[in-house]
Order: structure tokens, then C-alpha cells, then sequence
């Protein structure tokens, strides 16, 4: 009875999936961001939103220099997923690939997804002594005498914050590239190299366009996750490294709901540019919408 | 439209609560929302929704001395998220008590969040005694002239320093100025500032009101071009390397001392007792100023919805327990934090048989704030021009 | 790497010192990952541990911990959202995720269902909260929390499910219906098990983003108590709670590392070898 019922609803062929999704993630997630957009057009006073269409919060946006943060933040991001990815996808691969063992890959998956179980401040604090005037570093820096003095710029500058958000995205950029990686097919690679390839032409002509969605995917995870960064930045960048999440923090706290809306706006917008340049340049090697269908294989 | 969003319909919203759709009821109805609300009128339990700071670290103590059970839900320090949720969460449907810092009254009064204090309610027994300072502070009072609180706890913020390190007498009693943490040779790069627009522009608006350099009318609530000023001068500041770091949490405070990372630092005074501990009694004073301080107190408010659920006694009794001894000791032990009444506190301790020290530590918490409240500002959370002076504050923060 | 053929170009690629420079600069960032668990661990047997000395040692947070009323309950359901909100998003991205690959605006759906990824917690917590509450006048609470935290991994667990139903070969179930399968078995038996490391990764990082969220719920809660809102309402308690938080860490870190080691090695090496 169930598979008749099954079978006359097309449930097991899940083409139902696309509309139903498509429609209840209009109205929780595209409506209350398209709300959120029209409130940058109104602006608060005295903890009130004035509900009068104006340009009053975009034009502050520019005149008093606050949409920096959102440039700044832009700035950070990318170089963060720039050097994980440098990182994380030959790490990947040869996690993947590099005949490793059963073993060694459950436990570097298993590595990998733990620190996401702990309270992100507290893996942050422990570098705050590690870095700072009398930490770790220090120390040995001058018993060693590498360094005459300590050495300020260790800690409360942009550098800590990029050194750690390296660190703590790496999982993002690796975790999908390997898995993608991972369900390459063995004799491809092995035909590719019986056929006199390099490995520079099976990374190439094999591995990369096979592995393309999850390398996407790693990229977009980490941007995505460097981009909301704020503990990072708050407690190692000591104030002076402004980002996105603290900036909106900031204005919801005096309640500028329409700041808040102003500021993610114009990063998705800047984000779309990104992706258009991107879309644009790169458009003889792959077409975005065709990552994510099937492959003909 | 415009009436949708703005909170004089606070009250119309719970109104409308009732006639609310299917969807509706069935969301009230799944988080058991309608159960509360019928519990809290039969029960001996009062619920309060609040900043940490108020807490006892165990409600226990209050269950034995008054029969009242306390419902605790914990709110942060954040002014925004506050307000928001009294006004429009709906949370007097189902909270007696909102606990914040002093400021919100004057927006959250008038609109209808709050109860106006009856001040000769019956169980207010202590009221008569508690002295004008605290009962007629802007913590309880609002801009409209209306009593909308009971006062809970309070303190005057300055900066913590180690002596020796700035050079000024170690015992910690002297005067010392504000300049010596934002405006000195003494101290560049060794001092820390917070980060946050509510709690750090105003001590620095303060400073330069009082030697002059910038004409500013109340420290505590300043105008955009005043905040302007304020922000001007700190950016010089930071410039010219003043600030080791810019802190933004307790742990934090705690670390930069313990770990002779600054000699000096405007934190809060709990901060400097969690050092000492480590470093050694005294290593870290908080400073007596020159100029004044961060006067802040937490007031306790009743919900306008507790008014027809019957436990207004209940309620009362608790607004009178935050003023009693018992809250005052427990308060001044655990974070060194002063309150209306600081006599009945000393009075509870020698009853309960506390310690020598103890008891001496409470009679000092008096002496120190009687001291020092008598040096401007009252600080409020909800500054007329706050749009205005955050915007400045990212100014200081991205130059 | 045997090549009966003489390689004739890029000589270079073919150096040693690759798989070796990917193996150990991957490594290299796991251990910087780790020495400062390892260190907060320590300090969580330290007396004062903020100071990042590790002596003297001594049991006085794990004590604290025990006696410390309140965090249990937030903790246990911050436990029982993150288990919901992971099988909640996995089912989902399961079933969005296989008919994706085989609609023809497949791009124009990825990126509207990334979007969560890309605005700031703040932002998408104020937006929910003026929807939810403000318009739609409704109760907040664990539902909207739940909520907040799918809408959030969603686009997390559908990249994972997407790597592998792009790969997924359409022919083996075209075999099947061959052979008079009907679509639920079809499922079931064939997509189903191919595509389980995906969805078991949905919904861990489901459990997992969803057990830390803070930034959402607490535009969400209305008066909920998850462990994370729990620490950042006592963040301005001004009692330093970083005993309890260290030590927690450490139990958490104690218990789940073998037992995910244990998790990802039956995953892969048992199934592995049973097939």
C-alpha cells in the first residue's frame, strides 16, 4: 500500500523536492531579508524607527566612512580563503588520494570536525597568552635571542586575526574538497597516467574539473564563515581591526535596525559584483550553473 | 504601518495576541506559552527577565527568606537586544520583572512596557527609608518625572591602575585623573580602553569637560557634535599610540591586568578584585578620580501585564527584597557593588555571623561610594542622541 | 608511480616534494589547531586560568563545574536543538539536494539557497525577529530557534550533499527501474548508500553549527536558554566563568574525540571492507 501510495504521489523520484523547498524558503528566509532591506530605507532616532522612506541611512553609510568595514572585511575574508584553500586542497587531495590509509583519513576527518564542538571564544582566549607581551612567543623570541624586545605587533593587530582565522576555517575548505575528491574514480587517474600523464595532467584534466563542486564548496564555506568572523577579530585585532559583525553589533545596540539593513545589503551586493567579475572572467572554463547539475560522465 | 512597528501598540500587540489566527495559537500553544501564564497567577514564583549582574549567584537564599521562588531568565549588557525584546517579544505576557541598567525607563515607561511604582504599596515596606540618592535617581525615575523603578544595585565605574607602574600613591586612595588613562606619557601603550560607544564615550566626554578642552554639557548625554569632539580627541589619542588595546569582555579585563599586558585600564571594578586576587592584595587599585565617574545603577521594573495576574504583592516583596540587607550583603561580597541601604547590608552580615573581614569590606563598599557619588555624571543607557554618537564611535574604531 | 611511457613534459610535477609539502603544511595547520586545545585543557586543571600558567594544578574548576547551578539545563537543550536541527537539515538536504542537479536552473536554486551563508548572523536574526515577531505576532521560543539554526546549515549540509549527487551516476537507477524497482526502492537501496557519507555530513554539520549559534538565537529565544545564549548572558554576570568553560571544554573534547574518530572509521573503513 505504501508503494502504491508512493509511487501515485512521484514521492521516491523527489522532483516534488525543488517546488516545496523553493516556496517555504521564500517565505522564511527571501521575505524577512527582502523586509530587512526596505527598513535601510527608513532610520532611527532616539532608539525609534522613523518609518519615512529616506536615503538618510545609505547616505550615512558613505558620509561617515562606515562602509570601510564592509571593504575591510571583504579584504580579510579573501585572503583567509585564498590561503586555505592554498592549503586545504593539496591536503585534501592527498588525503583523498595520496594513499593514505583507511585509518589515517578517519582520524584526520575526525581531527578536522572536533574543534567545531567547542565554544569558539574559549579556542580563541588560550592564544591571547600565547601571543601577547610575556606569552610563549615572547619568551622564546628573547631567550633566544631572535628579538631584542618584545615584539607588539603579535598580538592586537590585523595579523593575529588573519593568522587564526586561517586556522579555524581550515576545516571548512577541507572537509567538502575531500569528499569530492574522495568519490573520483581510481581508474581514471590510473588510466590518465598509463596514458603517459603527468601528475601535473591528471591534477589538471581529471581532478580538478571532477572535483570542481566541492572546491566551490570549500570556497564558498570558508568566504561565508570569514565574512560572519567576529570573535576573531574583537578579541585578538584589540578594537583596531573593525569588521562587519561587530560594526552591525554595534549599531543594533543603539537599535539602527535600518544600519543593520544598510550594511548586510551593500556586502551581498558587493558580493554579487564579486561573483559577476568572477562569473565573467572565468567564463571560458566554467559556467557556474553547470557545477551544480549532473555530469555526463 | 507606522503603528505596527512602533511600541505605543505594545499593549494594542498583546491585545491582538488574543484574536491572533490558527497559526498563531497553535505557536502559543507549542512553546506552552498559555501554560506560564497560568502558572504565574496561582504560584509563589515571581519571573524575571534581566541582566546577569543582579543575579545571586544562588536564588535559593531569597526562596528562604521570602517563600518566593525566583524564575531567573539572564539577558546581557546589551542596551539594543534589551529593549527590543521587552518591546516587542511580548515577554510581559508571561515576565513580572524586567532588571536592566538605568536609562530605559524613559523610552520603555511612557510606552507602556512598564507599571508605574505604587510607592505605597504594602509591601514596599522599605521604601520610607531608602534615601533619595537611589530612590529618585534617572536609574528609577524618568525623564518624564515618574517613579518606573525600584533601585537594585549600582556603582561609580573609573579605571583600575597598578601604582607603582604610573607613579601615584600605592594605597589607592588619592585622586587621580582621568588624563592618566587617556591623555599621558606615563602610560602609552600600556593602557586599555573599552570598546563599546555606551560605556566609553562618556567617561572621555567627561574628562575633557572637566579640564576644559571641549565644551560639553552632560558627560552622560552628549550631542552628536559634543560626541564629535569626544571622538576627534580619541582618535588623536589612538594615533599617537595610547591604546594598547581596545577590551570588550570581563575575561578579558581580568587578563590584560593579570598578565602585565597595561598598567592601566577602564574596567569594571569586579575586574580588578578577580586580579588581585592573583596579583597580590592592592596590586591593582581602583582609581578615585579627579574629574568624576560612570555612575550606573540597575533598576528594577514591573511589567505592565503583571497588573491583572494577581501576584503584585509577590512582586512588591521582591522589588522591597532588592533594597533589604540580606541582597545588599550577598551583592557587595560577591561583586563589591553598592546598593540602596548599605546599612541593613552590615546589619544582615553581623547577624549571619560573617567574618571580621567581611563584615569590615561591606562597611568600606559604603564609605568608597559615598565618596564617590558625590562627583558628577549619571550615566543612562538610552542617550537622547544614540544613533548619533555610535556612528561617531565607528568612526574611532576604523580610524 | 611506475610510467612505462617516458614522461616528455612537466618534469617538474613530478618531484617528491609535492605530496610531502601538501601532507605536512596540512598537518602543520591541524597542530595549530590542536596545541591550543591541548593548552586550554591544561589551563583547565590550573587554578587561575586566565593567566596561562598551568600551575598550580588542581581540580578546583572541575569542582566548580559540578557545583555550578544552571548550565546543565541550557547545555542539554542546546544538545537536543543541534540533534533536531541536524536530521531536520540532512532530510532536507538530502531531498533538495538530489533534485537539484537535474533542474535546469540549478545555478539560480544554489545561490538562492546559499544565501543564509553570506549575511551576518545579526542581520539574519534582526530579519527573522521583525518577521516572526513583529509582523507575523508570533510566540518565540525553542521552535524559532530550531528555526534560525536550519535556516543557517542549510546551505552548509546542501554543498555536501550537492559534491556527491553532481557525481551521482543517473544510469544505475535507470538499471534498476529496468529491473522493475519502484522509485521508493529505487531510493532506498541504491541512492540511499551511495549517498550516505553525504548526508551523514549534512547533519553533522547540521548538530554542529547549530551548537554553537549564538548571533540568531538570541533575536529567537523570547525567554529560551540555549548554552550558548547561557554564556553570553554571563558574559556580563561579571563573575568569571571561564573555569566552567574551560573545563567543559575539555569533557566535551575528552568525550568526542574518540568517539568521532570511532564514528568517521566506521564510516569509512568497516563499510568500506564489508562491501
Amino acid at each position: 500500500m505504501m508503494r502504491n501510495l508512493t509511487q501515485r504521489l512521484n514521492l521516491g523520484d523527489g522532483r516534488w523536492a525543488l517546488p516545496c523547498f523553493i516556496g517555504v524558503w521564500s517565505l522564511l528566509v527571501i521575505a524577512p531579508l527582502v523586509v530587512l532591506i526596505v527598513f535601510s530605507f527608513f532610520q532611527t532616532q532616539y532608539f525609534m524607527t522613523v518609518y519615512k522612506p529616506s536615503l538618510y541611512t545609505w547616505n550615512d553609510l558613505f558620509s561617515s566612512g562606515r562602509f570601510e568595514v564592509t571593504l575591510r572585511t571583504l579584504r580579510i575574508a579573501l585572503t583567509v580563503t585564498l590561503i586555505d584553500l592554498a592549503i586545504g586542497f593539496p591536503f585534501a587531495l592527498w588525503l583523498a588520494k595520496g594513499k593514505t590509509s583507511r585509518t589515517v583519513q578517519a582520524i584526520a576527518l575526525a581531527l578536522l570536525t572536533i574543534p567545531f564542538f567547542i565554544d569558539l571564544s574559549s579556542r580563541i582566549i588560550v592564544w591571547r597568552p600565547i601571543l601577547d607581551e610575556h606569552g610563549l612567543i615572547n619568551n622564546f623570541l628573547l631567550a633566544t635571542h631572535i628579538a631584542s624586545a618584545p615584539q607588539h605587533w603579535l598580538l592586537y593587530t590585523e595579523w593575529p586575526v588573519h593568522f587564526v582565522m586561517v586556522i579555524s576555517n581550515f576545516p571548512m575548505m577541507v572537509l567538502p574538497i575531500y569528499m569530492a575528491i574522495n568519490v573520483i574514480d581510481d581508474t581514471l587517474i590510473a588510466a590518465c597516467q598509463d596514458l603517459g600523464g603527468s601528475p601535473f595532467r591528471v591534477l589538471r584534466d581529471i581532478i580538478l574539473p571532477l572535483s570542481l563542486p566541492g572546491i566551490l564548496g570549500g570556497i564558498v564555506f570558508t568566504l561565508g564563515s570569514a565574512l560572519a568572523a567576529w570573535v576573531e577579530p574583537s578579541m585578538l585585532g584589540g578594537g583596531f581591526v573593525d569588521v562587519l559583525s561587530n560594526s552591525i553589533s554595534s549599531a543594533y545596540s543603539a537599535l539602527r535596525v535600518p544600519m543593520v539593513a544598510a550594511l548586510s545589503t551593500f556586502v551581498v551586493v558587493l558580493l554579487a559584483l564579486l561573483l559577476l567579475i568572477l562569473t565573467l572572467a572565468m567564463r571560458r572554463f566554467v559556467r557556474f550553473g553547470e557545477v551544480f547539475r549532473s555530469m555526463k560522465s | 504601518m507606522k503603528d505596527r512597528f512602533s511600541t505605543h501598540t505594545q499593549l494594542e500587540l498583546s491585545r491582538r495576541d488574543m484574536f491572533k489566527g490558527a497559526l498563531g495559537l497553535a505557536a502559543v500553544a507549542a512553546t506552552g506559552g498559555l501554560a506560564q501564564q497560568a502558572d504565574a497567577a496561582e504560584s509563589t514564583t515571581v519571573r524575571a527577565y534581566g541582566v546577569t549582574t543582579a543575579q545571586l549567584t544562588d536564588w535559593s537564599v531569597m526562596q528562604k527568606s521570602l517563600g518566593i521562588t525566583m524564575n531567573y531568565t539572564g539577558s546581557n549588557n546589551d542596551v539594543g537586544v534589551y529593549m527590543q525584546a521587552v518591546m516587542q517579544s511580548g515577554l510581559g505576557n508571561s515576565e513580572d520583572i524586567f532588571i536592566f541598567e538605568g536609562g530605559t525607563q524613559n523610552i520603555l515607561g511612557p510606552h507602556g512596557a512598564y507599571l508605574p511604582i505604587d510607592v505605597n504599596q504594602k509591601e514596599l515596606t522599605l521604601w520610607s527609608r531608602t534615601p533619595d540618592a537611589w530612590k529618585h535617581s534617572g536609574v528609577v525615575v524618568g525623564s518624564d518625572g515618574k517613579q518606573w523603578g525600584t533601585p537594585v544595585i549600582g556603582n561609580a565605574d573609573s579605571f583600575g591602575y597598578i601604582a607603582s607602574k604610573i607613579g601615584v600613591n600605592p594605597n589607592g586612595l588619592d585622586d587621580v585623573s582621568w588624563g592618566m588613562l587617556l591623555d599621558s606619557d606615563k602610560t602609552r601603550g600600556r593602557a586599555a580602553f573599552d570598546q563599546t560607544w555606551n560605556y566609553s564615550l562618556p567617561s572621555a566626554a567627561l574628562y575633557l569637560k572637566a579640564t576644559g578642552k571641549a565644551k560639553i554639557d552632560n558627560p552622560g548625554d552628549p550631542t552628536g557634535e559634543e560626541a564629535r569632539a569626544v571622538v576627534d580627541f580619541l582618535v588623536a589619542r589612538k594615533k599617537a599610540g595610547q591604546f594598547r588595546t581596545l577590551e570588550n569582555s570581563f575575561e578579558q579585563q581580568i587578563q590584560l591586568l593579570t598578565n602585565g599586558e597595561v598598567d592601566i585600564i577602564n574596567c569594571w571594578e569586579p575586574a580588578a578584585r578577580e586580579a588581585n586576587k592573583k596579583l597580590g592584595p592592592n596590586a591593582v587599585c581602583y582609581a578615585y578620580t579627579v574629574e568624576g565617574y560612570y555612575k550606573w545603577g540597575h533598576g528594577a521594573y514591573i511589567a505592565s501585564q503583571a497588573a491583572s495576574r494577581g501576584n503584585l504583592d509577590n512582586i512588591y516583596k521582591v522589588l522591597n527584597y532588592f533594597m533589604d540587607g540580606e541582597y545588599r550583603a550577598y551583592q557587595a561580597r560577591d561583586r563589591g557593588y553598592a546598593g540602596p541601604n548599605m546599612d541593613l547590608g552590615v546589619a544582615y552580615a553581623q547577624a549571619h555571623n560573617w567574618s571580621a573581614d567581611q563584615i569590615a569590606e561591606l562597611k568600606a563598599t559604603q564609605v568608597k561610594v559615598d565618596r564617590k557619588f558625590q562627583k558628577p555624571f549619571v550615566s543612562t543607557t538610552t542617550p537622547s542622541h544614540a544613533d548619533a554618537i555610535e556612528d561617531e564611535w565607528q568612526r574611532f574604531l576604523n580610524a | 608511480m611506475s610510467n612505462l611511457v617516458a614522461p616528455s613534459r612537466d618534469l617538474w610535477s613530478y618531484a617528491r616534494i609535492w605530496p610531502g609539502l601538501a601532507k605536512w603544511s596540512g598537518w602543520g595547520l591541524l597542530i595549530l589547531i590542536y596545541a591550543p586545545l591541548a593548552w586550554l585543557a591544561l589551563l583547565s586543571f590550573s587554578t587561575r586560568p586566565l593567566s596561562g600558567i598551568p600551575y598550580p594544578l588542581s581540580l578546583t574548576n572541575y569542582a566548580a563545574l559540578v557545583h555550578t547551578p544552571g548550565w546543565t539545563g541550557p547545555f542539554l537543550i542546546s544538545l537536543g536543538i543541534a540533534l533536531l536541527v541536524g536530521l531536520i537539515t540532512a532530510v532536507i538536504a538530502c531531498f533538495v539536494g538530489r533534485a537539484i542537479p537535474r533542474s535546469p536552473r540549478a545555478g539560480t536554486i544554489v545561490l538562492i539557497a546559499l544565501l543564509p551563508l553570506f549575511i551576518p548572523g545579526v542581520s539574519l536574526g534582526a530579519a527573522l525577529f521583525i518577521f516572526l515577531r513583529v509582523l507575523l505576532g508570533l510566540n518565540l521560543g525553542y521552535w524559532s530557534i530550531m528555526l534560525g539554526h536550519v535556516i543557517w546549515s542549510f546551505p552548509f549540509a546542501l554543498i555536501i550533499v550537492l559534491v556527491l549527487t553532481t557525481r551521482f551516476d543517473h544510469r544505475l537507477l535507470e538499471a534498476a527501474s529496468d529491473l522493475g524497482a519502484g522509485p521508493w526502492r529505487r531510493f532506498w537501496d541504491i541512492e540511499f548508500p551511495l549517498l550516505r557519507p553525504a548526508i551523514i555530513g549534512a547533519g553533522l554539520f547540521g548538530f554542529l553549527l547549530s551548537f554553537n549559534e549564538v548571533q540568531r538565537s538570541i533575536f529567537l529565544r523570547g525567554t529560551a536558554t540555549t548554552m550558548p545564549i547561557w554564556n553570553w548572558t554571563m558574559a556580563s554576570s561579571q563573575q568569571s566563568q571561564i573555569p566552567i568553560i574551560f573545563s567543559l571544554a575539555t569533557v566535551i573534547l575528552a568525550v568526542v574525540l574518540p568517539l568521532l574518530c570511532l564514528v568517521f572509521w566506521f564510516i569509512f573503513v568497516r563499510i568500506e571492507k564489508g562491501r
